[in-house]
């Protein structure tokens, strides 16, 4: 037991190494955006899989937070000068208090419904932002300014930096998550997202925890806008709140592994290098490289439904199956 | 008084449109339980399809429209063949996001292909003029969508009442196990379905070129539509996704007129939200 754990310390120095190491090794501006924006859709990914991935309830809406978290930051700061390092929490606390308004309202309803009513809602709110002139409107909102301290509104010059810290907030949330995955809090969950039903005859209020589980993931989500906009300094509706955005950060967990600790990073990773990569070689054909994408998408999905979390256990169990099979046969 | 009866024909004008997406939708959620997002991409490509048969041949939309079809119904064909069946192995999410990521490749392929600028038809359509009923200005080629979303659908509750192509898929909706014993071949009632419903919306995707401009993009905005009213009107139910499909062109050409061109759309979010809540089964459902 000791030296299990004992390992278990090893590997997680060692990824804390090649956390480190990772930004210098590759320290071009391309690669730290790429970083960063891997930490960016981990944050969306885990913060969406506490609604979609263990309570089951399927929202193709959650860029809604996504945006308030980003906006929350712009406009605090454009009306009231507020440094995005309290900015941040504000917007979560505003998500948690209109996830909490929207998830009364639509957690009743089940299934693709649900999903249709969180999209609807959304576009609602996409029509709003874009019709609203004190929030920039169409046009969005641009908030960088030499005159600020970089440290204190975390406008830094080194792109480095923001990937450091990036990278410690996803840590900070992992060991959060990797925490309640153990509690109560997500047992019951799962067993919501198992049968609802029986989840309610022993004793769980359904109907709570999956507002709960809505606010906590509208939360993180929010938290992950406003890191996009400090790293982005602008922002717009089309940008920030399109279907296409509530799809993707789905789209992120599902790939990696709905329901568990690490496939929404495992997801984020492995998606946005490719949609990075594709998107700075093969852009001089128009629309080639989301294309390729999109067939990328299509074929991981189909071939590993349960994700890529996944495949370790397939090939082993693949293992033990040639294994056994090989045993039979000379019995045979 | 006029105004109020031309905004209701405009509305149900647009709402032809919206019930005949609907329809499409409506037959896959209602046959395989998939929501599909590639839905409003089949009415992207029937209004290529539409668009190239004017500039190349010169044809009107109206004589285009069967070719349009059966363009989209082999297509729609060949898409579950290779992608849908597949993946009706997996979970229902996956499902879902695989149709999304498919809309994805359309958009895009139509992008790298036809360009991404905005395209009206190039020649002269034939089909065109108004009749003025004192009261009530139409436009001939806006009768166009109107006329087809009632002999879709016609057919399509013929085709899925009276036929034995029809009655398998009903079947299969309803217990795809069951149908398989009794001798139904369910893939096929889902190859046909499927198929049906792509085209639908490429025949929907050609009516629109009368009076719509075309970009690869153009058939999200619709999509979410059509999504609701399938919502609204019901459990996969295609009479309910019509009749809702009607309503709500009619709800957004109505708040345009009187409330506000920016929030029309607003305006169908919020009655759809509003009849969901007091009937969660859909206006239309049982």
């Amino acid at each position: 037991m000791k030296k299990l754990s004992s390992k278990r310390y090893l590997l997680w120095a060692g990824i804390l190494v090649i956390l480190i190491v990772l930004p210098l090794l590759f320290n071009t501006a391309f690669s730290h955006h790429i970083m960063t924006m891997m930490c960016i859709w981990a944050l969306l990914g885990m913060g969406w899989n506490f609604i979609g991935g263990y309570a089951g309830q399927i929202s193709n809406g959650h860029a809604i937070y996504y945006a308030f978290g980003a906006y929350a930051n712009a406009m605090l700061l454009q009306w009231f000068n507020l440094s995005p390092w309290i900015a941040m929490w504000v917007g979560c606390l505003l998500s948690a208090g209109i996830a909490f308004l929207i998830g009364k309202g639509l957690l009743r309803f089940r299934g693709h419904v649900f999903a249709i009513a969180t999209m609807a809602v959304a576009e609602c709110v996409r029509l709003i932002f874009i019709n609203t002139k004190a929030v920039g409107g169409a046009t969005g909102v641009y908030i960088f300014s030499a005159k600020l301290n970089p440290i204190l509104y975390m406008q830094f010059s080194s792109t480095r930096t923001y990937v450091y810290l990036y990278m410690a907030i996803v840590v900070c949330v992992l060991l959060f998550v990797r925490w309640l995955n153990k509690t109560k809090f997500c047992y019951y969950l799962r067993a919501i997202n198992g049968n609802e039903t029986a989840a309610e005859s022993a004793g769980i209020n359904a109907a709570n925890y999956k507002l709960l589980a809505y606010m906590l993931s509208a939360v993180i989500v929010s938290l992950a806008g406003s890191l996009y906009m400090q790293f982005m300094l602008y922002t717009d509706p089309s940008m920030i709140l399109t279907s296409n955005i509530s799809m993707m950060i789905v789209l992120v967990t599902v790939m990696g592994g709905v329901g568990t600790v690490y496939g929404p990073i495992i997801g984020a990773i492995v998606l946005t290098y490719i949609s990075e990569y594709t998107r700075v070689y093969l852009s001089h054909y128009n629309g080639l490289d989301m294309v390729i994408y999109g067939v990328l998408v299509i074929l991981i999905v189909l071939f590993i439904p349960d994700g890529l979390i996944s495949i370790p256990g397939r090939i082993k169990r693949h293992r033990e199956r040639r294994h056994t099979a090989g045993k039979e046969a000379p019995a045979k | 008084m006029s105004v109020f009866l031309q905004g209701l024909y405009e509305g149900i004008i647009n709402g032809s449109i919206l019930a005949l997406i609907a329809m499409g939708i409506a037959l896959v959620w209602g046959v395989m339980n998939i929501l599909s997002f590639s839905q409003g991409e089949f009415l992207m490509l029937g209004m290529f399809v539409s668009y190239y048969a004017n500039r190349l041949l010169g044809l009107d939309p109206i004589v285009a429209m069967p070719l349009s079809a059966l363009v989209l119904f082999v297509l729609g064909i060949i898409i579950y063949k290779l992608i849908i069946a597949r993946a009706l192995r997996g979970p229902i999410l996956s499902q879902r996001l695989i149709t999304f990521a498919l809309s994805m490749v359309l958009v895009y392929s139509a992008q790298l292909f036809f360009g991404a600028e905005y395209k009206t038809l190039p020649n002269p359509v034939k089909f065109s003029g108004t009749i003025d009923l004192g009261f009530l200005t139409i436009a001939k080629q806006k009768l166009v969508p109107f006329l087809l979303a009632l002999i879709v659908a016609g057919l399509l509750f013929w085709f899925l009442r009276y036929t034995r192509m029809g009655k398998a898929i009903q079947a299969t909706s309803m217990d795809r196990y069951a149908a398989g014993l009794v001798g139904i071949n369910p893939d096929r009632a889902y190859t046909i379905s499927f198929a049906l419903a792509s085209a639908v919306a490429g025949a929907a995707g050609c009516a629109l070129t009368y009076y719509y401009y075309l970009y690869p993009n153009v058939g999200a905005t619709f999509q979410l539509w059509g999504f609701i009213a399938v919502a609204m009107g019901g459990f996969g139910s295609i009479t309910g996704a019509f009749l809702s499909g009607l309503l709500m062109g009619i709800a957004d050409t109505l708040t345009g007129l009187y409330v506000n061109t920016a929030i029309k759309y607003i305006g169908v979010c919020v009655v759809f939200l509003v009849a969901v809540s007091f009937r969660p089964k859909g206006i239309f459902g049982k």
